[in-house]
């Protein structure tokens, strides 16, 4: 009868030791560790990888005549709620929390690397943008509301929005069709401006969503591990002769399209519902330097097992600015390190 | 000789038939795991992996949306298989499944999980189902001190078709919450009140449901300490030692302010859904169901209590009620997985009639997982390759064809699984409420005098406690 007792309480003791050391594990980053080394040299890139498990690995390689987007600003649309049943009313979209796709995007950002990112209110952003004007600046804006602040954006070619990113910036559009409204005071004000931002109308209103066909992107959609596979309000491929498009298309939509803007671009990321693969992707791409002027200078993929791996990509002479992105862990990014060139 | 002894003795071990059970029950599991999988699931697994591998612990990143022990258990599954193996791919976006994911009703995913990977989640589950068959085993040989009673007990948990295509197929891990669950009412009888608690908490926080057995075992504490006077400090213990366990698990939550985060599935079971008018009366359904539930548990209890009969044959008879109750509320198959080993135990040692309900919900809740059909093949198939991929595929849309009043074969196929888990529900609560009724009338089904005769009737050897009112 004694042992009987003691077995049971053994198991006990012993299942209560196990979940507070995986408790322990999982707010110590799994107790895994990782690691990324590399450096531009000798017209190429050398890096190495370090995992204490075992990981994938994938190491992409760009080059620019523009610097990849340095710093991130995510828009915080503190009105979104109180316009959101107007512009639905008109438009097939889906509510989700401001303030929580910018804690995702922003935490997504950080695991690859990406710490130069804050999130940012009506008020500030335009004056983080206004700022930005005149200088050599390269940043993003991810937005990810049906609409951006008159002061940003009001349906004009000569708004703020255009000056900064013809100068450079990045703008990554999630959610709805880009360009459509802009806030004032009173309520969201339809433009139908998706022509300004990207030369012409070519925006997917119709009901197809879901994409089936991976676009090869030269091996960019692999390498990224892009996952997210919706289109609609996405870019028609064949009326963006210039962009550049990642991802998933059909019906000759992409799910994600690089427009240039001067030097600048129109990041178009389609669908009109979310999950953590559309934040995942943007992070991803954003953390890779993709713009619509970046050509690729070279993809490398591996795995590490408890240790380290090591590997260089030849850069094209004369390829303007380099970026280089590493990511660990394949279509369950664990870790990611950004590394820019000159 | 050495080796002769060891041959001698693998084969006396061997005759045993809970050995026979369990080397059946383990070879069934692997036979399944790297075949089907739940791929809705398994890709939130590797999800919430990675979200506590890059740093984000359980509820940075989305991904979690259940109480944290789960996530714990994970936690220490992910690091031993980072240490000893080399699974570097936990799953893929694969353009051959991105088709399953328009049939939006069912939750699919692209996402398809690697079978290693697969496998690796679903041994962990294996290692509780074997441990939870023991402690069924050991309630059972306590209390008749039958080797054969108490293995069937433990066959009927651990052979169950429900546990094993819950643990086999779906790759959930509510056998964790089962296993707290028993352990936490085994302690409470070997007057471990405090661990008893802990590991009552350990339950609720992998799956809310065991919270309704928290006032049986107060009352449980107290009929046993009825004339002893230490009820007040056995209650006081078990109450300690649940709030300190509690605290100690959902204490990352407290620091990182995300305690709201971790009580998501609680909260969604027992809220208004989707904004739909059916959303909305589920929803009710639920908040009204689970709300009803506490004061009548709490009754039961109280029943219990001044019923003044055996403890432990009152806790566990209330136990299976109150479980019961639960899941009168329809439940998915998983969940269902606290129901099985309470009917294993009062099938075995009380009430044949049980057994009934334990088929009924044994099959309908291995049928509903089964509902899924090829669906939960798509990581065999991505392993094996594309066009066998593209094969399955084909088969699981044949599933999605219109059958029946704009109902597809997939949906009728959960409709009737459902319905026929959900009678098996009702079976035992039927089963229950004619008890009630005869007892009523006469001696109490649980009276020691009902047990001789029914064991009479089965010609079946009486219960060592019943011996001394041998009608």
């Amino acid at each position: 009868m004694k042992i009987k007792q003691d077995t049971i309480t053994v198991i006990s003791v012993a299942l209560i030791i196990v979940v507070l050391f995986g408790e322990y594990a999982a707010y110590n980053g799994g107790l895994q560790s990782y690691d990324v080394e590399a450096e531009f040299a000798d017209g190429g890139a050398s890096y190495t990888v370090r995992s204490s498990g075992a990981d994938v690995y994938s190491a992409v390689a760009v080059s620019s005549p523009f610097r990849a987007p340095t710093a991130v600003y995510v828009y915080n649309d503190e009105r979104y709620g109180e316009f959101f049943d107007d512009v639905h009313a008109e438009v097939d979209i889906k509510y989700v929390d401001q303030s929580f796709l910018a804690d995702q995007l922003l935490r997504s950002l950080g695991v690859r690397g990406v710490t130069s990112a804050d999130e940012y209110g009506a008020d500030e952003l335009r004056d983080k943008m206004a700022d930005d004007l005149g200088s050599e600046f390269s940043k993003a804006l991810v937005v990810t509301s049906y609409a951006l602040p008159q002061g940003i954006y009001s349906g004009s070619p000569d708004d703020l929005i255009f000056k900064w990113l013809s100068e450079g910036g990045t703008v990554y559009w999630a959610g709805s069709p880009v360009g459509m409204y802009y806030t004032d005071g009173d309520g969201a004000v339809r433009t139908d401006g998706q022509g300004l931002f990207l030369g012409t109308d070519c925006l997917n209103m119709g009901d197809a969503n879901l994409a089936y066909l991976k676009t090869d992107a030269g091996g960019l959609t692999d390498a990224l591990y892009l996952k997210w596979n919706r289109v609609k309000y996405g870019v028609e491929m064949s009326k963006a002769p210039d962009a550049l498009f990642l991802g998933y298309e059909e019906g000759g939509y992409a799910s994600m399209a690089f427009v240039p803007f001067g030097k600048g671009t129109v990041a178009v990321i389609g669908g009109n519902d979310y999950n953590w693969n559309r934040c995942d992707d943007v992070a991803q791409a954003i953390a890779a330097g993709i713009t619509a002027h970046s050509s690729v200078a070279g993809i490398a993929t591996g795995e590490v097992t408890r240790g380290s791996a090591s590997g260089e990509i030849a850069m094209p002479e004369g390829g303007g600015h380099a970026r280089l992105y590493v990511s660990i862990g394949g279509y369950y990014t664990v870790h990611g390190e950004v590394f820019d060139g000159l | 000789m050495a080796f002769d002894a060891l041959l001698g003795s693998a084969a006396k071990l061997l005759r045993r038939p809970v050995v026979s059970v369990l080397l059946v029950g383990i070879a069934v599991r692997l036979a399944i795991f790297p075949f089907m999988e739940v791929g809705y699931d398994s890709d939130f697994w590797a999800l919430i992996i990675r979200n506590m591998q890059s740093g984000e612990g359980l509820y940075g990143l989305e991904g979690y949306y259940y109480t944290p022990v789960w996530g714990y258990i994970l936690g220490v599954v992910s690091l031993l298989g980072e240490t000893f193996l080399n699974i570097g791919v936990m799953g893929e976006r694969l353009v051959g499944a991105l088709p399953a994911e328009s049939y939006t009703a069912w939750f699919l995913s692209g996402t398809v999980t690697t079978v290693p990977f697969n496998i690796w989640i679903k041994l962990s589950l294996l290692v509780s189902d074997i441990l939870v068959g023991y402690t069924v085993y050991r309630l059972v040989k306590d209390k008749t001190g039958d080797e054969k009673k108490a293995a069937l007990g433990f066959a009927l948990w651990f052979l169950c078709p429900a546990v094993i295509c819950v643990t086999s197929i779906s790759g959930m891990f509510d056998t964790f919450s089962v296993l707290f669950t028993l352990l936490s009412l085994m302690l409470v009888r070997k007057d471990r009140p405090f661990l008893g608690g802990s590991m009552l908490a350990l339950a609720v926080l992998t799956k809310f449901f065991p919270a309704y057995l928290f006032f049986v075992l107060i009352a449980y504490i107290a009929m046993k300490h009825r004339d002893d006077r230490k009820a007040a400090r056995g209650i006081a213990c078990f109450c300690a030692g649940m709030t300190a366990m509690a605290l100690v698990m959902v204490l990352p939550q407290i620091l990182d302010g995300t305690v709201l985060e971790s009580l998501l599935f609680m909260t969604n079971r027992a809220s208004g859904g989707g904004g739909t008018l059916i959303g909305m009366l589920t929803g009710l359904g639920a908040v009204s169901i689970y709300g009803l539930l506490v004061p009548a548990s709490a009754y039961l209890a109280l029943r219990m209590y001044r019923s003044r009969r055996d403890p432990d044959s009152s806790l566990f008879k209330y136990a299976l009620l109150i479980v019961a109750l639960v899941f009168i509320y329809p439940p998915t198959p998983q969940y269902l997985m606290l129901l099985i080993p309470f009917l294993a135990y009062y099938s075995v040692v009380a009430d044949r009639e049980f057994l009934r309900g334990w088929a009924v919900v044994s099959v309908g809740a291995a049928a509903f997982v089964l509902a899924g059909n090829f669906f939960h093949m798509l990581s065999f198939g991505a392993f094996l390759g594309p066009d066998q991929l593209a094969h399955i595929m084909e088969l699981a849309a044949a599933s999605q064809q219109t059958l029946f009043l704009g109902q597809s074969a997939m949906g009728i196929a959960y409709t009737l699984a459902g319905a026929v888990q959900y009678l098996g529900v009702l079976s035992v609560l039927y089963i229950f409420l004619r008890n009630h009724a005869l007892s009523r009338k006469g001696p109490g089904l649980d009276d020691p005098a009902i047990i001789v005769s029914k064991a009479v009737e089965s010609k079946e050897p009486v219960p060592e406690e019943c011996g001394s009112c041998r009608l």
